[in-house]
């Protein structure tokens, strides 16, 4: 067989990249063959400053003492962090600059698809067994582009947005090469600025020529941007039905909902979420978040114990997911969740470790022992609680003045637990009182009092209405509405408060004139009423009354 | 949400996938040694770089095999992986003829690229990628001197053409690729077409205005050998 030597590949070499002297690149791989070839490969392109690291705190340390052009980081870093782990660390840290590129090594092409759907996507992946050619195609190609984009990325460094807009709209109107990234860049620096206008252009111009995703995704957060919430929900619906894997679009459909006040649509698009991005720690916490506020325990102990795994090794390791991981699993059991015995015991172990994971201060750790009290009741560990309980009685007189309300309301729950109705509805409606200005406070304690009132809170509630009444009969409609809205917070499912507050907001409104923040609390007031009683309750004609007088007046005010 | 169905579920076809993604890695291994052997051996004569040809066309086939086999598992039993963008055609050919310059120095191929290098176009960078190192490894195997991979725009569509100077596709094999997959396995002539599948699904992929990317098997044009067509909307 006769072998040609004579080889015509051709050499094009397009966008080859002149400047690799210059390139400051850092290689991050457990394996010290795999550093020494890509290291050798670098060299031969050029390189003259070439750093290794044999795992992420290492590369992490260096990226602190140096700012590298270009990391190559393989996903696989053996015990420690893992790839992913260390961009976002970088990122988040902002160890790395705006222009510094990130490219993810890994075994195989495949992962490319489940790696992208984390928080921080890398610049390029490259897939073993990486070849001297291919790589120097891939870097020329990257290199080339931030060259040319360098000086836009360098004002996004200094936050310089309104030179890094001109210079990227100057780059469109020049067709350069990078168009698309341009678009892209400019689009999010124009949402970011406000200007919803300018953004929706640069996206209709887009998606005049293809219905490519982010544009979609960008036109959606326009509509955001306008309050205009149902178009944008529907929109980024269809996105993601066609783009399953387009993770910009759960997150901006997960705001929309938030701030349309959906929540239950909110946790269901953060479930999806975390379905396509099971490895997102922040999509995890925020899915146990939004469940835990639809009080949804299932989900969120779920969520949160995912959290937790995931936040080893991670920047985004947070406290409060381990705190909320026992919280909810409380409240597994009374929803008869199956796994609520398995969670539980998974809540008390990360409990446990708490102090060696995170730097605990008294308070934190008297609320750990109030959910682990809690938890070793529910598991039927009696012994346990009352042991835990014993010391926590002890703690509560010397802290009861620093706690906060979350640790409060952990205290009324441990209370109820352990069968202490008595002490926990005293302590909780001294609660109410202690925070009757604190909108936020009363709001989580609220959700405590549907469950059902005490004779202590009835008797308080009773002397409120008396006190309100007397001023209302004294034309003092102000004191009126004062109290009536204190007994409305301790009784929010009180019929003749909420009827009592919305007859003094009338008399005031008719005296002093119509305010929209008294409209609201009347329209509101009035709609729980409708939600608790029929036309055979004896307050009904009262109620249908008040309702025509409010009309009334929103009608007369427009 | 539900805890079931993790492991009592597991079906043979996600017991072969997790075994191919771990062969895979082992076989991935292997070529990177492989690569360092030929880059150290400084000695080659005819006979040396013949056996290292051989060595690695083949790793590198199973190679792609098994890339293909884990996609296209991927494709039916998770979400259309799907992510098109506007890209360069000239940097996916490119950077695919770079990685496999190895075996086409070693088969004593001349490969010839004819594309604009502003044409741009819409597509799935990493699985079209994924199909054009697919064709361009089958085509080195039946090539015998020359192949030539060239990209343009016909009738507001991406054309992407391999062609060789081999002897040419076989005729049930010609035309646009239409039939169902099982007709083309084929165990004793020893291929399964599984690339040819692939390619087919990944084209697929891509749709515009409900016309979807397709591929056509000729035989002839300016090499005289085999033609391998692909458009994409």
């Amino acid at each position: 067989m006769v072998y040609y030597r004579v080889r015509i590949i051709l050499e094009l070499l397009v966008m080859a990249f002149h400047g690799y002297g210059n390139i400051k690149a850092l290689i991050v791989d457990d394996f010290n063959n795999f550093r020494m070839t890509v290291g050798k490969m670098l060299d031969e392109f050029g390189c003259k400053e070439v750093d290794s690291a044999v795992n992420g705190e290492v590369a992490l340390k260096h990226c602190r003492e140096k700012s590298y052009d270009l990391v190559l980081c393989d996903y696989n870093l053996g015990s420690g962090k893992n790839g992913q782990q260390v961009l976002e660390e970088m990122r988040h840290k902002k160890l790395l600059n705006k222009e510094s590129l990130f490219l993810m090594v890994s075994a195989e092409s495949s992962m490319t698809i489940v790696l992208s759907a984390y928080d921080y996507a890398p610049d390029a992946y490259l897939t073993k067994p990486i070849t001297g050619k291919t790589l120097q195609k891939r870097l020329d190609r990257l290199l080339a582009q931030r060259e040319e984009m360098l000086p836009v990325y360098q004002c996004l460094n200094t936050e310089n947005t309104t030179d890094a807009i001109k210079m990227s709209q100057q780059a469109i109107k020049n067709s350069s090469r990078y168009s698309s990234s341009y678009q892209k860049l400019l689009g999010e620096l124009l949402l970011k600025n406000g200007d919803l206008d300018a953004a929706e252009a640069v996206y209709k111009q887009v998606l005049e020529a293809r219905p490519l995703d982010w544009a979609q995704v960008g036109m959606a957060k326009v509509k955001l941007g306008r309050g205009e919430f149902e178009t944008a929900i529907k929109w980024l619906v269809k996105i993601i039905s066609d783009f399953p894997y387009c993770m910009a679009a759960y997150d901006v459909l997960t705001e929309a909902y938030e701030k349309s006040g959906d929540t239950e649509s909110m946790q269901k698009t953060l479930e999806s979420a975390v379905q396509v991005s099971p490895m997102s720690i922040l999509r995890q916490s925020s899915l146990g978040d939004s469940a835990a506020k639809n009080n949804d325990a299932s989900v969120a102990a779920r969520a949160y114990s995912r959290s937790v795994r995931l936040g080893k090794n991670s920047c985004h390791d947070d406290i409060k997911n381990h705190i909320q991981l026992g919280r909810v699993s409380v409240d597994l059991f009374a929803e008869g969740d199956s796994k609520a015995d398995d969670l539980a015991k998974e809540s008390l172990k990360v409990l446990d470790s708490l102090a060696k994971d995170f730097d605990l201060d008294k308070r934190v750790q008297v609320q750990s022992k109030m959910l682990k009290c809690q938890l070793y009741s529910k598991r039927g560990d009696k012994k346990q609680a009352s042991d835990l309980f014993a010391e926590l009685a002890d703690a509560m007189d010397l802290l009861s003045a620093g706690l906060t309300i979350e640790a409060e309301l952990d205290w009324v729950n441990t209370l109820i637990t352990l069968d202490k109705k008595t002490d926990a509805d005293s302590f909780l409606s001294d609660l109410v009182e202690k925070y009757k200005d604190d909108q936020v406070a009363l709001e989580r304690i609220d959700k405590m009092l549907s469950e059902p009132v005490s004779d202590v809170n009835r008797k308080k509630v009773a002397k409120l209405n008396k006190e309100g009444i007397g001023y209302y009969s004294a034309k003092d409609y102000k004191l009126s509405v004062d109290c009536f809205t204190r007994a409305k917070r301790l009784f929010p499912n009180h019929v003749g408060v909420h009827l009592n507050l919305v007859q003094a907001l009338l008399a005031e409104m008719k005296e002093f004139g119509c305010n929209d923040e008294y409209m609201d609390v009347s329209l509101s007031a009035l709609k729980k009423v409708e939600s608790l009683i029929d036309a055979r309750h004896d307050q009904f004609n009262r109620f249908l009354q008040l309702k025509d007088m409010i009309r009334v007046i929103e009608r007369e005010n427009g | 949400m539900s805890d079931k169905n993790e492991n009592n579920n597991a079906d043979f076809s996600l017991i072969l996938a997790s075994s191919v993604h771990d062969m895979k890695n082992s076989l991935g291994m292997l070529l990177n040694s492989l690569e360092d052997l030929i880059h150290e051996s400084t000695e080659k004569d005819e006979k040396q770089a013949q056996q290292f040809g051989i060595l690695q066309y083949e790793a590198s086939r199973i190679n792609t095999e098994l890339i293909q086999l884990l996609s296209i598992y991927r494709m039916q039993h998770e979400l259309s992986p799907v992510r098109i963008d506007e890209n360069f055609p000239i940097e996916i050919i490119e950077e695919q003829l770079a990685r496999n310059d190895t075996l086409f120095e070693m088969r004593g191929l001349s490969v010839t690229l004819d594309c604009d290098e502003d044409l741009c176009w819409y597509y799935d960078i990493e699985l079209l990628g994924g199909v054009i190192h697919n064709i361009l490894v089958n085509g080195a195997r039946y090539a015998k001197t020359k192949m030539k991979v060239s990209a343009a725009i016909e009738n507001d569509e991406l054309v992407i053409c391999i062609s060789d100077d081999g002897n040419g596709y076989p005729n049930f094999m010609l035309g646009s690729l239409q039939q169902s997959y099982a007709k083309s396995v084929s165990f004793s002539e020893g291929s399964t077409h599984l690339g040819l599948y692939f390619a087919q699904q990944v084209v697929g992929l891509h749709t515009r205005n409900k016309v979807k990317g397709r591929i056509d098997l000729s035989n002839g044009g300016d090499l005289g050998g085999g033609v391998f067509k692909l458009f994409l909307p």
